[in-house]
């Protein structure tokens, strides 16, 4: 059971990692038929697009830790013995949690000042989209923990 | 305290650290020794990804990946073979010619090398090709694909500095075609020299038969194209046209690509976009305090004061590229370095979009040369050889790439000639 230990948030972070590509989809679509084939042009798709995207990005993000998504250079690494080169993995894994943490933190006020701002065309309080950074700092060193207890106890 | 910055990426990525988070712990680890608040972590993150024409990325991703579960690769192979298997050495030509339709779908080498090379690299050597070369072949001709439009590091170009996306396109056609016309007399002087075999002339019906099953896969390539030239789509629009495009394809011509098969597509095309813009966040947020330390303006003067002579400072800039290409994955290094070169560059008359395009060459030509080629890497892996065997057989491959790049460096009109004629 080392292999998934929350499969459920992975199952409701893919849903909504899904459901923003698909209405990113959808929006951008309307917006191509609009131009061409309605009498009116929303002015909103190309902010609600963006708005997907982000949403997207951030929960993503974390997903792409538990895949080995980024991509790094292991020409050093490999030339470890497996004992230093796990131990290395761990630093790194170590200051990828600090960073995102930071990040995660460092978000809070930042969602706070921009909350005074609104989005030009769908009226949102920006906030909403700057919260996306505090998700991607969250749930990134989330699963970095998850790695990280992975790696420790097989060491 | 700029050196600080350089020192601890370096140090971050020489040890392993993905290069995105390598990119955010130095920006980390800099603003900790100065008195900026930390909270433009966040903000620079966001500002990096908060683009709309980023919004094309996942999208042609998503694309690519969806024509790949319909089974496009085998088709563009099939035809590939029908039109060049007859000529010596013709399924080395067949995995160029692949390769350069491929790029028209994919926009990254490293989906090229996978997807083609675990088709050909076994072919090839089940008909008697060295192992190394036809390893190499795969290597080397899929950085055509980054170059042919739609292309990925293009994206990213046109959204660091504002420079059209449409223009960027159709700049990397005649580059992109000349270096693929280049491997294949390369593949063929090699293949006479060693006796390479030729298969049977294909009969004329099937090589039509053929071309009309990759066809399909050749249209989304210039729907994509002729939609963003003709100003009938924004390139972001463009890219989800070909989300459509492709299902539709997979669905109901091709009848490979399943409803239930979508879902994980999307997923992991959304985690491959993830991935790239966390790197595009944190090289934002490098890139300011770059900015913060007036880096840019500092490499430009000294650059300028050593040379004003354009033809010597082209030459600097691209010996710079390609080392740093040879060490770090394009996007990154596009990233951090196009701003500031780009600057340089105009100052002696480089065209923008020209410099892009040299830029982007440069930076593709690392991805099949040691020590951080991942082209190089993924075809070590399927043609189970190692990689020092594949750089050395990539040789003369490498020399037509560098003869192409000078082409393109010191020939404006190989890069400005075709989109001069569709756009002004």
């Amino acid at each position: 059971m080392i292999k998934n230990h929350f499969p459920h948030l992975d199952k409701v972070l893919a849903f909504f990692i899904n459901f923003s590509f698909i209405l990113m989809i959808a929006v951008v679509s309307l917006q191509i038929v609009a131009r061409y084939a309605l009498p009116w042009s929303p002015n909103w798709t190309e902010e609600l697009a963006r708005f997907c995207f982000i949403y997207m990005v951030s929960l993503g993000a974390a997903l792409a830790v538990k895949d080995n998504g980024y991509v790094s250079v292991n020409t050093f690494l490999d030339r470890l013995t497996p004992r230093i080169k796990r131990w290395v993995e761990i630093i790194i894994l170590v200051l990828i949690i600090l960073l995102m943490m930071t990040m995660f933190i460092f978000s809070i006020p930042l969602v706070k000042i921009v909350s005074l701002q609104i989005s030009p065309s769908l009226n949102l309080n920006m906030s909403i989209m700057y919260a996306a950074m505090g998700f991607m700092g969250f749930f990134v060193s989330f699963y970095s923990s998850i790695q990280l207890y992975k790696k420790y106890k097989n060491l | 305290m700029t050196i600080l910055l350089f020192i601890v990426f370096l140090f971050l990525l020489i040890i392993g650290f993905p290069i995105a988070f390598a990119l955010g712990i130095s920006s980390f680890v800099y603003l900790l020794f100065s008195d900026i608040p930390l909270m433009v972590i966040p903000q620079k993150m966001y500002a990096g990804i908060d683009v709309f024409v980023l919004l094309s990325i996942p999208g042609f991703i998503l694309a690519g990946n969806l024509m790949n579960a319909s089974g496009i690769t085998s088709r563009i192979i099939r035809f590939c073979n029908a039109l060049l298997g007859h000529i010596r050495g013709g399924l080395g030509l067949a995995n160029v010619g692949a390769s350069m339709l491929f790029g028209g779908i994919s926009g990254t080498a490293i989906a090229d090398t996978a997807s083609i090379g675990s088709v050909m690299i076994p072919a090839m050597k089940k008909e008697g090709y060295d192992v190394p070369f036809s390893c190499a072949v795969t290597a080397s001709s899929s950085t055509i694909g980054p170059i042919i439009p739609p292309s990925l590091p293009m994206i990213i170009a046109a959204t660091l500095t504002g420079l059209s996306v449409g223009r960027l396109f159709v700049a990397g056609i005649i580059p992109g075609i000349l270096l693929g016309l280049g491997f294949m007399i390369t593949v063929y002087l090699i293949a006479v020299k060693r006796q390479y075999p030729k298969s049977e002339r294909v009969p004329v019906k099937m090589i039509f038969k053929s071309f009309f099953q990759a066809f399909w896969a050749i249209m989304m390539t210039l729907v994509i194209l002729f939609g963003i030239i003709g100003g009938v789509f924004t390139p972001t629009e463009a890219s989800i046209v070909a989300v459509i495009y492709a299902i539709a394809i997979g669905l109901w011509v091709y009848r490979e690509l399943k409803v239930n098969m979508i879902p994980t597509i999307i997923l992991q095309s959304a985690k491959t976009t993830a991935a790239l813009m966390v790197l595009v966040g944190f090289a934002n947020l490098f890139a300011w305090i770059m900015t913060v330390e007036e880096l840019p303006q500092i490499i430009a003067s000294s650059l300028l004061d050593f040379t004003e002579n354009k033809i010597i400072l082209l030459l600097m800039i691209n010996l710079l590229l390609l080392f740093v290409g040879a060490f770090m994955e394009t996007i990154a290094a596009l990233l951090i370095l196009f701003p500031v070169l780009l600057g340089v560059a105009v100052q002696v008359g480089v065209d923008p979009v020209q410099f892009a395009i040299i830029m982007v060459f440069n930076l593709v030509i690392g991805l099949t040369t040691p020590p951080v080629g991942v082209c190089l890497f993924v075809a070590s892996s399927i043609g189970q050889i190692s990689l020092e065997k594949i750089a050395k057989a990539g040789f003369p491959f490498l020399l037509v790439s560098l003869l192409i790049l000078i082409l393109v460096t010191y020939f404006p009109a190989v890069s400005l000639w075709l989109p001069g004629l569709f756009y002004d």
